[in-house]
């Protein structure tokens, strides 16, 4: 697993409506296993079309994606992209425990045993509601331990906490780190919030709404007490670095 | 305490116990000022709920036989509805180019009258064929059942949860078993429910172009017999059936879809 990296090469993408529409145009970047990658930028920039190319949902006009000099497509083939939207729709007649358990079913684990899941992302009472009876921030919560079902070398989330509170945002950061520490995956992540990109991250890219890099922030230093990190004088000044440099684009 | 839901089929059943009542009152009242004046009684056009009830004690195993042909009818014409409906909506599903196509025809062929239909069908497959009538009641069927199956797999195509599908590799025969199959169930309810009284009404129509038996012809015969007894409770008897079929939906909805309403 080590050595494995994340290519992204000369990758652009347009939307053909009225008129074409660039979303992407010429993203380049590369990441190792173990580091977590979020994007800043604002509406439209072509994030999640990013995230969408990334996950070989769709594909891109030009460029090359490849995960340990192989494309992409092969990544997904082997069941290492784990997949986390931004409005999860879980399957309505189902669970909140036979949801997690569907990724599963589909890769054919014969392990069916969710109950640790569902300790670790804090829905235990609530693993056999429906959908329809799941707030926002739980629907989010069981598409996280989805993706933890399997265990994927590469995870893209779209803003996936964002309809958390704050304390419970807190403890799945907090188990998102656990995940990188242990099974030292790739992490691929919009966000909205500042604050987030810096305390996750070990780079971050700030994308124009030109679906351009503006600048690539690297987070170099060790977060090794993560309580004491969020109050440091480190952690404030990269996010007011971060907030000066969105404030330009 | 009585529920509000129980308190509302109360209510409803004593609107409608009362309308039978005032219709019973108000018929014989009529009739009896009439005859006085010399004309027909109402009976003759209109009858009692009385004499409908008596005409079914007595030519209920007609009425009985007459409809079960019917249903038979319907039914084939229901089921080949629906598989036709099937194969659009999978041919839309998986090549979305063929609904600009079928879908303006369908909408077209639905606001057709029916009856305007009848001569064609009737030349196409022979007078007193139960082909014609099943025909008709395939195509009257066929319809409500596209609309809702192509609103279903139109809903379940946007779903996010395809785009996890794909990230999983899911195969196709997975796909229809995890997410299409089981999200289709609460669309099929419904497109029954459109679609069986419409299967019925449209096996009836045809019955009424040219049949040898069934409900719609016992319906035509006890018009020019000047049945009007017959004729109501013939009528009467295809509506018990569908409102029954209805409920009878509705229950295995509740029992099947439970988790829609939670």
């Amino acid at each position: 697993m080590a050595g494995e990296s994340l290519e992204i090469k000369n990758l652009s993408k347009s939307y053909q409506t009225d008129q074409p529409r660039l979303v992407l145009n010429n993203f380049n970047f590369s990441c190792q296993m173990g580091e977590v990658v979020s994007v800043i930028g604002p509406s439209g920039c072509g994030k999640s079309t990013l995230l969408k190319i990334l996950g070989n949902i769709l594909e891109p006009d030009s460029g090359t994606v490849e995960f340990g000099g192989e494309n992409i497509a092969l990544l997904r083939k082997e069941h290492q992209i784990g997949w986390i939207p931004q409005f999860p729709t879980l399957l309505k007649n189902r669970s909140a425990a036979d949801n997690i358990r569907l990724p599963r079913e589909i890769i054919g684990s014969f392990d069916r045993d969710v109950s640790l899941l569902i300790k670790t992302v804090g829905l235990e009472g609530e693993e056999n509601k429906y959908p329809s009876e799941l707030s926002g921030g739980m629907k989010q919560r069981v598409s996280f331990a989805q993706c933890l079902s399997y265990a994927p070398k590469l995870f893209l989330m779209d803003e996936p906490f964002s309809a958390l509170d704050e304390i419970t945002r807190e403890k799945m950061q907090g188990e998102l780190f656990a995940i990188t520490a242990h099974l030292k995956p790739i992490i691929f992540f919009v966000t909205h919030s500042i604050e987030e990109a810096v305390f996750l991250s070990n780079h971050i890219i700030l994308m124009t709404a030109a679906g351009e890099i503006f600048k690539t922030i690297d987070i170099n230093y060790q977060k090794i007490d993560r309580k004491d990190f969020r109050n440091s004088q480190e952690f404030f000044d990269s996010v007011k670095t971060v907030r000066n440099l969105l404030r330009r684009l | 305490m009585i529920k509000s839901s129980s308190r509302n089929k109360i209510y409803l059943l004593l609107i409608f116990l009362g309308l039978i009542v005032f219709w019973q009152l108000g018929e014989s009242y009529l009739s009896s000022q009439r005859m006085g004046s010399g004309r027909a009684s109402l009976e003759a056009f209109i009858p009692t709920p009385q004499t409908i009830v008596k005409t079914f004690m007595v030519e209920g195993g007609l009425i009985f036989s007459e409809l079960s042909t019917t249903c038979l009818r319907a039914s084939a014409g229901l089921v080949i509805g629906l598989l036709f409906a099937l194969l659009i909506v999978s041919l839309i599903y998986y090549f979305p180019f063929v609904r600009s196509v079928v879908v303006p025809i369908s909408f077209a062929v639905n606001s057709f009258p029916i009856i305007g239909f009848s001569p064609i069908i009737i030349l196409l497959f022979g007078q007193g064929s139960a082909w014609a009538i099943i025909f008709v009641s395939a195509l009257i069927s066929y319809f409500p059942t596209l609309v809702s199956l192509e609103a279903a797999s139109r809903d379940i195509k946007s779903q996010t949860v395809m785009e996890l599908m794909k990230v999983l590799n899911a195969t196709r025969f997975q796909i229809i078993k995890k997410i299409i199959l089981p999200n289709s169930v609460p669309y099929f309810f419904v497109s029954m429910k459109l679609a069986i009284p419409a299967s019925i009404m449209g096996a009836v129509i045809g019955e009424w172009l040219g049949a040898n038996n069934g409900i719609g012809r016992l319906m035509i015969l006890s018009f020019y017999q000047m049945k009007p007894g017959l004729l109501y409770a013939s009528l009467l008897s295809v509506v018990v059936v569908s409102c029954l079929i209805i409920a009878l939906l509705s229950l295995l909805e509740k029992k099947y879809c439970f988790w829609k309403k939670m």
